[in-house]
């Protein structure tokens, strides 16, 4: 038991290991690439993921008409971005909903999916206190 | 002998922390101005023919910036080291070379759409210089001095929006590396 507690406890640490070769003050290049990079600017200040883990996505059909791609990315430590895209496709502008910033409520705004395709979506968003956003991340496509 | 030089200067090798490395913005951040001031402490006591060794002690600071649509970097370096020179004293002209092992204190004062970030990197650095004088009276001469000052450094600090992060092996320019800067003075010497 007190082995599993040990290996438990080196599994957390190794999880929230930070990435140190990751400067959180330079924005990422706006690709299309997965590079699995998101950014943007809270209030005008610079949030970017990386160096506490990449950022994380949920890819899933709500109802017949609703399909919802979460995302949250650990932008300080133990601290959070995250949206929810409604019904995003390739080359559209569509909307983003639930948007957080750690336990704060932040308004809806818009996102433009520059690609979703072979597992891989990118885009620009920007909402009323979210400016100049961009992700190009990895996600597991429904079947 | 107390000296003073001002010129252009051009970094060389590898930039860190800036806010931009796209090879334009990189070319058009190499260029900059130095300024330096020297002591060395030159006896009546020749080695060989007109020869003479000199201890002294450098002070060099340079600056570097560039802006681009996002950002803007304002790079500052000062330099400190004592120096070991040989001079060839003529009577109206004096060629030097010196070099010295020293601290290079390194600031990038820049932004980030419009919000300030700060960037220190200080680190042992060294310095080799080759000058030239010519001298119009018995105490003041003209001077032209060329000096290559080198370092290297594996991470740098950032700070921005309140907090501190050090960069370790920086992922945004393919880990450390040496960086330097070549100056090209001109200046005046006084002989006292």
């Amino acid at each position: 038991m007190k082995y599993l507690l040990f290996i438990c406890a080196l599994f957390l640490c190794i999880a929230c290991e930070e990435d140190k070769s990751v400067d959180p003050t330079i924005m990422p290049q706006e690709t299309t690439t997965g590079e699995n990079t998101f950014g943007c600017l809270n209030d005008g200040w610079v949030y970017v993921s990386g160096r506490w883990g990449t950022p994380t996505t949920n890819y899933y059909k709500q109802d017949n008409n609703t399909y919802k791609m979460e995302i949250s990315a650990e932008v300080d430590l133990k601290s959070y971005i995250k949206f929810t895209i409604l019904n995003p496709e390739q080359g559209k502008t569509v909307d983003y909903t639930e948007a957080y910033f750690d336990t704060q409520s932040l308004e809806d705004g818009k996102v433009h999916i520059t690609r979703m395709s072979n597992g891989i979506i990118s885009g620009t968003f920007e909402g009323t206190r979210i400016t100049k956003g961009r992700f190009d991340l990895k996600y597991r496509e429904l079947n | 002998m107390f000296s003073f030089h001002a010129g252009p200067s051009q970094y060389m090798g590898k930039f860190m922390g800036i806010t931009d490395y796209s090879d334009h913005y990189r070319d058009g951040l190499r260029d900059g101005i130095a300024w330096n001031v020297n002591y060395y402490y030159l006896t009546d006591k020749h080695i060989f023919h007109s020869w003479k060794f000199a201890p002294g002690f450098i002070y060099e600071g340079s600056r570097y910036k560039n802006s681009h649509r996002d950002g803007s970097d304002k790079i500052r370096m000062n330099y400190i080291a004592p120096q070991l020179a040989l001079f060839m004293v003529k009577r109206k002209y004096n060629l030097s070379l010196s070099a010295g092992l020293g601290y290079q204190f390194y600031k990038d004062k820049s932004t980030v759409y419009d919000t300030p970030r700060e960037v220190s990197m200080n680190k042992i650095a060294s310095n080799l210089s080759a000058a030239a004088e010519y001298l119009f009276s018995s105490q003041w001469g003209v001077s032209g001095k060329l000096n290559w000052i080198t370092s290297s450094s594996d991470s740098y600090s950032v700070r921005y929006h309140g907090q501190t992060w050090k960069v370790e092996s920086p992922e945004s320019s393919d880990g450390g590396g040496d960086f330097s800067h070549l100056s090209l003075l001109i200046g005046l010497n006084y002989h006292f």
